[in-house]
């Protein structure tokens, strides 16, 4: 019987790791270079994503209806598209002490911010984003948002 | 199998880890080579604080964007030039028509003073040479004034224009996502080149992922 239990225990923990390893996590960095700058550094599972997008109020998309439903197939789309791409740098801008640097990194999409007044830095699977487009364009579909 | 036994039960659940590991690996790194085709934009102007762009996208995913996209004028990679298809009395789907079918040869050359225009259609590209020599000057309303010079290089495979106006809806109409396929067909080559003063714009396409 504890056997049994164990057994049941061991496979739940198992496909949980599976999902949460595979699925990765989203990487949040924020470096203020002020005196009381805010230092952020998050690492969060990346199905948290289309989770908020599945219980975010409807409030927060309003007047953006029309875009969403134009551009979440595109987003979509792209996640797939992204990851068959080696790692590449795909937009960069260099405005005097500004950089902004986009680029598919592993199976992410990696954003990055250089300013005097900051470093900001964000990593996002692609597998969250196109869940999280999913997930939108579901509610989208049915109203809900 | 003896489910009590130790061992197997270690052997089960590693296999089930295994399983979920290996489930969903649609978002996993998979090709890592960039043999498909790249279209690269790259921007420099060092006179306005050093500022420098560069875009680096797949024709793929390009076409992609622009084919599932339906906003505004963009319609499933078609784009409605409706309002715009004079451009000042100038029909431009009965202009690119035009170029289509005409042999090869010069079909506009401009010489004066200050600029040298040449279009013509050659070896399958569309070919735009422009020097304007007081372009500066011009854009600071002193026509007399001597100013930076502007030369700008364009050149378009016809394979383009063709798919551009060919399989569009209507007189209205242009399929871009036609041509963005027909642009993925070319060898590496250069598309746009444009130099005004120290300001450098040049658009070309290959098959390297890092446009370097």
């Amino acid at each position: 019987m504890l056997g049994k239990i164990a057994m049941g225990f061991l496979a739940t923990t198992a496909a949980l790791t599976g999902y949460v390893i595979q699925d990765g996590f989203v990487h949040v960095s924020l470096d203020e270079s002020s005196k009381d700058g805010t230092h952020l550094h998050l690492v969060v599972p990346a199905q948290l994503a289309p989770l908020a997008a599945h219980f975010a109020p409807p409030k927060h998309f309003e007047g953006h209806e029309r875009e969403l439903r134009a551009l979440l197939p595109a987003l979509k789309l792209s996640a797939l598209e992204l990851a068959k791409l080696p790692d590449s740098v795909l937009v960069e801008v260099r405005d005097g002490d500004e950089h902004v640097l986009i680029s598919k990194a592993g199976d992410g999409l990696s954003i990055e911010e250089d300013s005097p007044q900051e470093h900001v830095k964000l990593w996002v699977p692609l597998r969250a984003i196109y869940d999280t487009a999913e997930v939108l364009q579901s509610r989208a579909a049915n109203g809900s948002i | 199998m003896n489910l009590r036994s130790t061992s197997t039960r270690v052997l089960l659940g590693g296999a089930i880890l295994a399983v979920a590991l290996l489930a969903g690996s649609t978002f996993k790194a998979q090709a890592q080579s960039s043999s498909g085709r790249w279209l690269h934009v790259r921007v420099d102007n060092p006179d306005d604080k050093g500022e420098m762009v560069r875009v680096n996208v797949p024709i793929a995913l390009a076409e992609i964007l622009v084919s599932s996209v339906d906003h505004d004028q963009l319609h499933h990679g078609h784009v409605n030039i409706g309002h715009h298809a004079d451009l000042n009395g100038v029909d431009l789907r009965a202009m690119l028509d035009a170029v289509r079918t005409a042999p090869d040869g010069e079909f506009v050359s401009v010489k004066n003073r200050d600029e040298d225009i040449h279009v013509s259609k050659q070896n399958g590209y569309l070919l735009v040479r422009v020097n304007d020599s007081n372009h500066k000057g011009r854009k600071d309303g002193n026509k007399e004034s001597g100013g930076d010079t502007q030369e700008v290089q364009v050149r378009v495979p016809l394979s383009v224009v063709d798919a551009l106006v060919a399989s569009s809806k209507g007189s209205d109409d242009l399929d871009v996502a036609a041509a963005l396929r027909a642009l993925a067909t070319h060898g590496d080559t250069d598309l746009v080149n444009i130099k005004d003063g120290r300001q450098t714009v040049h658009v070309w396409l290959d098959s390297k992922n890092d446009g370097d």
